[in-house]
This record gives C-alpha cells, sequence and structure tokens, in this order.
C-alpha cells in the first residue's frame, strides 16, 4: 500500500487520465483542421498565426476537458477514504466481462503519475535549457567593434525596434541567435562579423531582429511550456513544428522586405551554414534541418508575388538582378589566391625550388590565415625542408612537423608529420657521424606514431623502424671511419668541371630552369658549354638589339652586391640573404636591426628589458609569380651575421624559449668565450660580474645539425672580500672542462649560458657559436 | 601531443574571444573591448594576459613598443575543447529549441549543403 497507490485512488487522478484519453482524440482532430488550413494558405505569417491557434486550442481543449470531468472538491474528500479494491475483489467471483471492464476503468488512473513524472521532466529540461542559455549569454562573449553595433541600432530602427538590442561576439556559439526578450542580445560567432560580406552580415542581423520585433523569444518560452505539458501527444510535436518553420519564414520576409535583396540572403544562409559545416565532423551531422526548403521558398519568392506588381516590387527583383550579376562577376578571383599559391608551392616543391616554395606557402600564411590551405601550407614548409635534406634541411624539418604536430593535433595530417619525424631519426641512426641520442629519438617518435596513430596507414612502417631500432641497440654501434662518410657523398658525377661546373653552380644557380639546368649537364664539350651560356644571357637580353645585356649585367651586380654585403662563414651569394637577393633584386624596404633589438619594455606590460636577435624584414611590393606585399625575414640566431630565412616569427625572439619575463641583455663588452682543446673537449669562460653574490649558471650546448643539448648547471658565489675562498675572486669563471665533460663530435654548436642573480633575479643571457673541427 | 588540454576560464576565454575577434591586440585593445561591458581596471587585464601568456593560451609578439598578443590557438580547436563543455550542451541539449537563430539547431547535411550551392548558382545562370 504504498503513497502512490492511495494516490491514483484519488479521482482526481482518474479525471485527470481521462482528460488524457480524451486529448488524445482532440489534439488529432485539431491537427487535421490545421493540415486542411495549411495546404490552402500560402501567406507565412497567416500560417504561423493558425499554427499558434491550433497550439492555443490544443491547451484550451485539455483544461476544459479536465475542468469537466474533475468531480467537485466535496465529493474528492469522502470517496478518499473508500478505496476501490472491495470492488476487484468481488470481481474475482462475477463474469469475466466485469473484470475486464473493472481493469479498464483501474488502469485510467494510472496515466496520472506517468503524465505527472514526464511533465516535471519536460519543464525541468527547459528551465534548465533557459539557464544554459543565460549562460551562453555571459561565457565567452565579447562586445562586437563599433561600427557594427552602429550598424545593429541603424537596422534596429529600420525595423522599429524599439528595446535596446547588444550584439555581441561568442566563442562558443556556433549559429548567430538571440537571447532574452527584455534586454535582448545576439550573439555572433566570433569571426563571423569580419568573415562574411557586410551585406550578408546585414541580412543575418536584420533576420535576428526580425525575432525581437516579433517578441518570438518570448512566445518561444510559451511554447516549450505547453510542448512539456502535451508531451505525450505527436500532434503538440507537429504544430510546434510547424510554428517553428512558419516563425523562420515569417522573419525570412521580413528580411527580404526590408533589405529588398534575397538572393543575398539566401547566400547568407548557405554561407552560414557551410560555416558551420567546418567545424564540425561530417558525421554528426543530422539529415534535418530545414535550409533547404527555406532557400527554395526564398528564391521563388518574387515569382509568388509578382501578383501584386506594384513599382516596388520590381524595383526589388532591379536589385536582385543587379546584386546577383555583380556577385557573378566578383564571387571567383574571391576564393582563388591561397589555391594558387599553394598549388604553385607544391608544383616547386615537386621540381626543387624549395626556397621559392617556402616564399610562396609564407606569403600564404601570413596573407591568407584563415585559408582552408593553412594547415596544409605549413605541413608543405616542413615537407621542403625535408626533401631539401641535409643536416641543416632536416633539422628544420623536425622543428616543423612538430610545430605542426602541436598545432593541429587534431587532423589526420598530423600522423604524417609524425611518421617524417620517426623517419628522419631512424634514418640517422646509420650514418657516420649521426648524433649521440638519435637513437632514443628514434625509438620515441617512432612510438608516437605507434601509439598515437595506430590505424594509420603510417603504423606498420612505424612499428618496422622499431624493430630495426631495438635490434640496433642491442648490437654495438658499427664505428665507422669518416672516410666511409666522405665516400657516401655523391662523388663528381659527369658533366660540366671546371669553370663551366662553377657557372652552373654558382653564377646562375639561382636563375636557371630546370630544363635548361639538364640540358646543360647533357653537353659534353666545352664549345656547347660556351654556345650554351651564351644563348643563355642572349634569350634574357631586354633589349636583344644592343652589345649591352642588361640582364646579365644586374645579376652579375647582384651576386657581387651580396657577396660584398651578406658574407659571414659561408659565401654572400650562398647565404639566405644573398639568395633572395640575386633572385628578386634589392627589396623595396628594408627593415633592420642588426644588433638585435636591446629595448626597454613599455611599463605597462611589465617594465623592464627584452632582447630580440638580429633580424632583418625585406619587404618586396611584388615579386613575379609570387605576389604582392611580399615580407620575408631573415633572422640570425647565432649573431654571426648568417642570417636565416625564418617563418617562424618568433625566432628572432631570443628569449623566446627561455621562461622568465624580466631579463637584462649581455652586457657590452663582457662576453662568453669558448675554446676548444686537441682532445675536441671543451672550455668555457663565463663573465658573472665582479658585483658580490650567488649566482646559478645554466648551460646550454646545442649541436646547430640536429639540435641534440647537453645542459649544465652550476652555483656560484662571487666573494665579497679578496681573502674569502671557495668563492670567485675575479669576475670571469672558467669553467675548465667541467662544463661539457665529454668530447664533442665535429660540427657547428651554439653554447648559451644564463646567469641568474639569486638576490636581484636579474638575467644575463650569452650565447656564442663554435665549430669543432 | 599535447595532453595538457587545461580549459580556459571564463575570463580567459573572454580575452581568447576579443583575440579572435579583432585578431592580434594590444592589452589597451583588448582592455577597451572588455571595459565596454563591465567596468575592469587595466591592470587586471594586463596581468590575466600575462597569465595566459605563461600558460600558452595567448602568444607575445614583442617585435613593436606595445607587444601584440594573439590567442596561441585557433578558434575551432579551443571551441572543440570546449564543445563538451557548454556548447553541447547549450545547442544539442535542453536549450536547442529556446535559441532563436537564422538555422535551426539542427545542422544540414553535407549533400544538402552541395544542393543548395547547386541551386544558388542555378539561380544566378537563370536571372542573368
Amino acid at each position: 500500500m504504498s503513497l502512490l497507490e492511495y494516490w491514483v485512488q484519488m479521482p482526481a487522478a482518474k479525471a485527470l487520465g481521462q482528460t488524457l484519453v480524451h486529448s488524445l482524440w482532440e489534439g488529432a482532430a485539431i491537427a487535421l483542421v490545421l493540415a486542411a488550413a495549411m495546404s490552402a494558405i500560402r501567406n507565412a505569417r497567416a500560417r504561423y498565426a493558425a499554427a499558434s491557434m491550433a497550439m492555443v486550442a490544443m491547451l484550451a481543449c485539455f483544461g476544459f476537458t479536465l475542468a469537466r470531468l474533475m468531480p467537485p472538491a466535496a465529493a474528492a474528500a469522502v470517496t478518499v477514504r473508500m478505496p476501490v479494491i472491495p470492488a476487484a475483489l468481488d470481481g474475482s467471483a462475477g463474469d469475466l466481462a466485469t473484470v475486464t471492464k473493472l481493469r479498464a476503468e483501474d488502469l485510467l488512473p494510472w496515466l496520472a503519475p506517468f503524465w505527472i513524472a514526464g511533465v516535471l521532466f519536460f519543464q525541468v529540461r527547459g528551465v534548465a535549457g533557459w539557464m544554459s542559455a543565460r549562460r551562453l549569454r555571459h561565457r565567452g562573449v565579447c562586445g562586437a567593434p563599433d561600427p557594427w553595433q552602429a550598424r545593429l541600432d541603424r537596422l534596429a530602427a529600420r525595423l522599429r525596434v524599439s528595446r535596446p538590442v547588444t550584439l555581441l561576439e561568442s566563442c562558443l556559439a556556433e549559429i548567430p541567435v538571440v537571447i532574452g526578450y527584455a534586454r535582448p542580445v545576439i550573439l555572433m560567432p566570433v569571426g563571423l562579423v569580419a568573415g562574411l560580406p557586410a551585406a550578408q552580415v546585414e541580412a543575418i542581423l536584420l533576420h535576428e531582429l526580425a525575432h525581437i520585433r516579433r517578441f518570438d523569444y518570448l512566445v518561444n518560452l510559451l511554447q516549450i511550456s505547453v510542448e512539456g505539458l502535451l508531451f505525450y501527444h505527436p500532434a503538440v510535436w507537429w504544430i510546434s513544428g510547424v510554428m517553428r518553420a512558419e516563425r523562420e519564414n515569417c522573419c525570412d520576409d521580413l528580411v527580404v522586405a526590408t533589405s529588398g535583396n534575397a538572393h543575398e540572403y539566401a547566400r547568407a544562409l548557405a554561407a552560414l551554414e557551410e560555416n558551420r559545416c567546418d567545424l564540425r565532423h561530417a558525421a554528426l551531422a543530422a539529415t534535418g534541418g530545414n535550409l533547404v526548403k527555406r532557400i527554395h521558398r526564398l528564391l521563388s519568392q518574387p515569382q509568388g508575388s509578382r501578383a501584386v506588381l506594384t513599382p516596388a516590387v520590381s524595383a526589388g527583383v532591379l536589385t536582385i538582378a543587379a546584386a546577383v550579376t555583380l556577385m557573378a562577376w566578383q564571387s571567383k578571383p574571391i576564393a582563388q589566391p591561397d589555391q594558387i599559391l599553394y598549388e604553385s608551392a607544391i608544383g616547386d616543391i615537386q621540381h626543387g625550388r624549395y626556397e621559392r616554395a617556402r616564399l610562396e606557402l609564407a606569403t600564404l600564411i601570413r596573407t591568407y590565415d584563415t585559408s582552408e590551405y593553412l594547415a596544409k601550407a605549413k605541413l608543405a614548409v616542413a615537407d621542403s625542408w625535408y626533401r631539401e635534406g641535409g643536416p641543416h634541411g632536416l633539422a628544420q624539418a623536425i622543428a616543423e612537423y612538430k610545430d605542426f604536430i602541436l598545432f593541429y593535433p587534431a587532423l589526420e595530417e598530423s600522423a604524417e608529420a609524425q611518421a617524417k619525424l620517426c623517419q628522419i631519426y631512424s634514418g640517422q641512426m646509420g650514418k657516420a657521424g649521426a648524433p649521440e641520442g638519435v637513437l632514443e629519438r628514434a625509438r620515441e617518435e617512432c612510438g608516437h606514431v605507434v601509439k598515437q596513430f595506430p590505424d594509420s596507414r603510417f603504423a606498420p612502417q612505424a612499428r618496422q623502424a622499431l624493430g630495426n631500432i631495438e635490434a640496433r641497440d642491442r648490437a654495438p654501434a658499427p664505428v665507422q671511419a669518416p672516410v666511409l662518410a666522405q665516400a657516401q657523398t655523391p662523388a663528381a658525377t659527369q658533366g660540366p668541371s671546371g669553370p663551366y661546373r662553377k657557372w652552373l653552380n654558382e653564377d646562375v644557380a639561382y636563375i636557371i630552369t630546370d630544363q635548361e639546368r639538364a640540358a646543360y649537364k647533357a653537353l659534353q664539350t666545352n664549345e656547347e658549354y660556351e654556345k650554351f651560356i651564351e644563348q643563355f644571357w642572349l634569350v634574357r637580353d631586354p633589349t636583344p638589339g644592343t652589345v649591352e645585356n642588361e640582364f646579365k649585367e644586374e645579376h652579375y651586380r647582384r651576386i657581387a652586391y651580396a657577396s660584398e654585403h651578406y658574407a659571414s662563414i659561408i659565401p654572400g651569394w650562398k647565404t639566405d640573404r644573398g639568395r633572395i637577393y640575386i633572385q628578386y633584386g634589392p627589396p623595396n624596404a628594408i627593415e633592420s636591426h642588426p644588433s638585435g633589438g636591446a629595448y626597454q619594455r613599455p611599463v605597462e606590460q611589465g617594465g623592464g628589458q627584452t632582447t630580440t636577435f638580429p633580424f632583418e624584414q625585406w619587404f618586396y611590393r611584388y615579386i613575379e609569380g609570387i605576389g604582392s606585399n611580399v615580407i620575408i625575414e631573415f633572422v640570425d640566431p647565432n649573431r654571426n651575421g648568417e642570417y636565416h630565412m625564418t617563418m617562424d616569427p618568433n625566432a628572432k625572439d631570443a628569449l623566446h624559449q627561455i621562461p622568465n619575463n624580466v631579463f637584462v641583455s649581455g652586457e657590452t663588452g663582457a662576453h662568453v668565450s669558448v675554446e676548444i682543446t686537441p682532445e675536441r673537449r671543451m672550455l668555457a669562460s663565463i663573465p658573472v660580474g665582479s658585483v658580490p653574490g650567488h649566482y646559478s649558471v645554466d648551460s646550454r650546448t646545442t649541436r646547430l645539425s640536429d639540435g641534440t643539448t647537453i645542459s649544465e648547471h652550476m652555483e656560484l658565489n662571487v666573494c665579497k672580500s679578496p681573502g674569502e675562498t671557495g668563492c670567485l675572486t675575479q669576475p670571469e669563471y672558467r669553467s675548465g672542462s667541467s662544463v661539457v665533460n665529454r668530447v664533442l663530435e665535429p660540427g657547428a654548436y651554439q653554447y648559451t649560458v644564463v646567469i641568474k642573480d639569486q638576490a636581484g633575479a636579474t638575467l644575463k643571457t650569452y650565447t656564442v657559436n663554435f665549430i669543432v673541427n | 601531443m599535447p595532453d595538457n588540454l587545461r580549459l580556459p576560464t571564463d575570463a580567459e576565454l573572454e580575452v581568447l574571444t576579443v583575440l579572435w575577434s579583432r585578431g592580434p591586440s594590444t592589452v589597451r585593445a583588448v582592455h577597451e573591448a572588455i571595459e565596454r561591458r563591465k567596468p575592469t581596471q587595466y591592470t587586471t587585464v594586463l596581468k590575466l594576459m600575462q597569465i595566459m601568456a605563461e600558460k600558452g593560451l595567448v602568444r607575445r609578439n614583442e617585435k613593436q613598443r606595445a607587444h601584440i598578443y594573439e590567442a596561441a590557438r585557433p578558434r575551432e580547436w579551443t571551441q572543440r575543447q570546449l564543445a563538451g563543455d557548454l556548447l553541447h550542451r547549450a545547442f544539442n541539449g535542453s536549450a536547442s529549441s529556446l535559441l532563436l537563430g537564422a538555422l535551426s539547431a539542427r545542422q544540414a547535411s553535407k549533400e544538402e549543403l552541395a544542393g543548395l550551392r547547386k541551386l544558388l548558382d542555378e539561380y544566378e545562370k537563370g536571372t542573368r
């Protein structure tokens, strides 16, 4: 005898049960009437009104029936004390017909608790939805740029919306939405306002304003609570769906009536939906959505209203036609340049023109930062380094691949990038002069492939590589004489030699085409070479009739200039700057920071000083085949005058990798110096300074070819008085061989020292480059 | 792959939203955008953004005198991280019927979109 059973025996429960049953046929009848009306009415506002009335009628019928069936309060109080159970007991002795009849009667009241539970569920859900919508209004939003708020206000005035409407950008909303009715806000997905054509944004804003003007948010709240009350009835859901669809149609009509451009609006809706599609996986996409119908309706609208051929309508049709033609002209070139750049760069990579490809990709990355080719372009940069090969190329490739994985962990190309890392390291394993620790790295990177992308097509290869690594690990590493390595480098092949070889590989290395190069290599005699060279310059002569070849002169002038100005440890023409200068000529502007920028950080940003590596930015107004406004950045991270072309805007930031904010750049005059002993050990002298105190010194020796590092940490005291012991008496600390207590392999190294004053918490940093022969 | 998927706090999310909306900006610009909605101290925003830079949520470009900050991750990435949190509930759950917008909360399928494109293109041809 639970409380529930007791409660079900109340006559109210019975009345409720009967009402529920009755409302089934009542609702069906109302829905039928509405369906008939829908087939007759075309106008969206009338259809919406009809559906709303049907909804109200459903609710009214339910209330009316319940009121009729509910017994008077007095009777209810009496019957409670007289349970129906005896009737059921009697039934067991009576005939079957009465038993079944009694049971049907008994079951009806049991509907009531189910109904109440359902209502509770839907109302709680409604409140939760309302609350989360409120949260959406406050979380992850920011005010839209002022001009757009002003535009919205103007549009609101045009639609005669008197309430103040706020335009917010939200990073959580996927689609534009309206929230609230007293102080409504329009949430736009962040970036949409800037990403769509202004006319389309206006059309979308008009749609949202139409919702506000029609008090749709409030109506929708009421509609949801009715849905929750009559949730058991399919007709309610159908009517509700009709209301929703017609509500959008009403707003669509208002937009078209106000802006007079149905087609622009249809385009805006389609663009919006496409924009959203990018965000989610296609698998999640439902088949629903009435967008297709709406757009059909929008586009067929002009014909429907042609019956009322007022001048306004014909003017509207004219504007639509004009807008459509305009768009047809404009829409094609807009989407293209990033694709062109990307495809051209891929072609260049395939033909071995890596530098040019990277320039194009850098232009793409800088200029079209929302391009769908962005991720692909970044991967292509990495691929170009990988294909270029060599210690420098591979080191760059490693950095770029790692960067890619960091930025796009979810993309499937990440598997490819990870596989490339595995390949690079496991490829280095067997080579002579392979850096220390390459085995561990290879194992780690290949392990990532197997672990993180077990289903990718790269996994089997990585597993095999892992097997090789294990095999190599068990066997002692074979000692390979450097002579062997020499023999592996490409030996002198057939083809030009002497000055003719130099002409190909130095003089015209950057301007000769692939076909020309192949043709030149196929030549045999010196005469043929001479003739080829003559022809080579002749076809490039801008004024073939004259004696002077301006192209040739300019070219050799550029080489001379590059050799004079950009020489460092390698010849000027071979440096990145030299190469770009020879290929593309003097830039239109150069922004040079030769000493690196040690500059005062503004007080409002924390004060103090920071420093950058020496860097240069070259600006070209136009480069044929690449584009306009090209900025190329060169950084000299080693401070030896050899500037590298870079894609990473952070590369010049010397402190980027050191996690500390307060920084003082190296004092002028004092510097770290490195000495290499005959047995290839390193001695460093570190200018700690003469200020007494406790210092911690962190040093890092990086082998540039592969990025392997050796780190060391030291604690030093500088004496207060000359008599003290256990502390430094000179301002310089000579490290002895303790800094890097091992024999260094031949190669180029970078040595970075960070000296931290424990008391003042100031930092000094020094970088020096050296080569071990 | 980094597995430190730290979700930004509400205040951090607001800064990120401004950066996504306006592109790389100075602290001053971010502060101005935030202050229009609620009174905020400049130093609060500055401190917050410095912390965010340390956490790796934003990147600081020190090329110019006034440092330029930009969001370290694309919006879609963060949005996907948050999807399990609010977005999902807001759009797929209970609030979906509540929010009014130019699009329904249900998404059109790829095929539907392709159909739409075709329809619009044909319409263009037809009116020309």
